[in-house]
């Protein structure tokens, strides 16, 4: 076997590993066709082209009741997560609390009011959405009825005026954080394009949750009409 | 049906009704459309999603691995022959160099 050739399988062989439980299947397809391509610079090709699966994250596809079940546990369990997020943000915030007495410039003031607010706004709406989960969890709720209750929840919130205020809070944190340094926007245009970068993310992640949410819910209920 | 329209997915689309039953690999599609891996992929992917496509794996030979199939539903080939025939006819209509008229 050629070099080209064993760093094409070695690369297939990360795809596979690296793809996410919704790809694996594909990831394991592209990356087999590797050992049928027969010009060795091709199959490089080929497997370079893979890589592309990596950046497409998604959950494994609910196709029975214990899928439905093991989603409901995961949805649970994520509370924890999201909590640590949006509390690391608070602290940080307070941070900013500090910066704006010592604040020189209004641009660095008006950032750090934006980062304390947001952070403060996006404490309060995730705290509420907190507790209306926990309702749906307190009351015995089987795991796969929390489940597509849960998922219901997350899609009527992420198409909620709260939900888009969450995410446009999200932005606003962002943009404070690159007002909020010495010399505002222009002090470092790295800084400034990495933030940028992060709006960009957030929105494209939020439009993608919401599009996920909802293929998971038809998911659910192509199961649950299956067992009825 | 809410499927995204590209001259991509036209040509993978065209590829499968060369050969409507068939089933096909994702190197000879690849191929035979001139797409990369890349692309072709997350097209695939896209179809499968919307209940256009179906995948299956080979069986084992010998000394070989399987290698995954793809091959349009139903409901996949109707969608492939509307969209197929719908670009054909914009191609047909479309005058040629920008239609630059006196």
């Amino acid at each position: 076997m050629t070099l080209v050739r064993r760093v094409a399988m070695k690369i297939a062989g990360v795809v596979v590993r690296g793809a996410s439980p919704g790809c694996r299947e594909w990831a394991e397809g592209v990356a087999r066709e590797v050992e049928f391509i027969e010009d060795d610079w091709a199959a490089l090709r080929w497997a370079i082209g893979s890589t592309r699966v990596l950046f497409d994250r998604r959950e494994a596809p609910i196709n029975s009741l214990a899928d439905v079940a093991d989603m409901g546990r995961r949805l649970s369990e994520r509370v924890s997560k999201e909590s640590s997020a949006y509390a690391f943000m608070l602290i940080w915030a307070f941070l900013y609390l500090l910066k704006l007495l010592d604040a020189r410039s209004w641009q660095q003031r008006i950032g750090c009011g934006l980062v304390i607010v947001a952070a403060i706004y996006m404490w309060g709406v995730v705290r509420a959405q907190w507790r209306k989960r926990e309702g749906l969890r307190s009351d015995n709720t089987e795991l796969t009825l929390y489940c597509r209750l849960e998922l219901e929840r997350q899609r009527d919130f992420l198409k909620s005026s709260l939900g888009r205020s969450l995410h446009f809070a999200l932005i606003l944190y962002f943009v404070g954080i690159v007002f909020a340094q010495k010399g505002g926007v222009r002090a470092n245009p790295v800084f400034t394009a990495f933030f940028a970068l992060g709006c960009v993310l957030v929105t494209f992640l939020w439009l993608r949750r919401t599009r996920q949410v909802q293929r998971q819910i038809d998911e659910v209920d192509a199961v649950l009409k299956e067992i009825r | 049906m809410k499927m995204r329209r590209s001259l991509q997915t036209t040509r993978v689309l065209a590829e499968f009704l060369e050969c409507e039953t068939a089933w096909r690999y994702g190197y000879d599609i690849s191929r035979n459309t001139g797409l990369r891996s890349g692309t072709l992929y997350p097209i695939l992917m896209r179809l499968a999603e919307h209940g256009l496509l179906e995948t299956s794996w080979e069986t084992a030979e010998a000394g070989r691995p399987p290698r995954h199939l793809y091959r349009l539903t139903l409901d996949g080939l109707r969608y492939a022959r509307e969209q197929v025939g719908a670009s054909s006819v914009r191609a047909v209509g479309a005058p040629a160099f920008g239609g630059v008229t006196g």
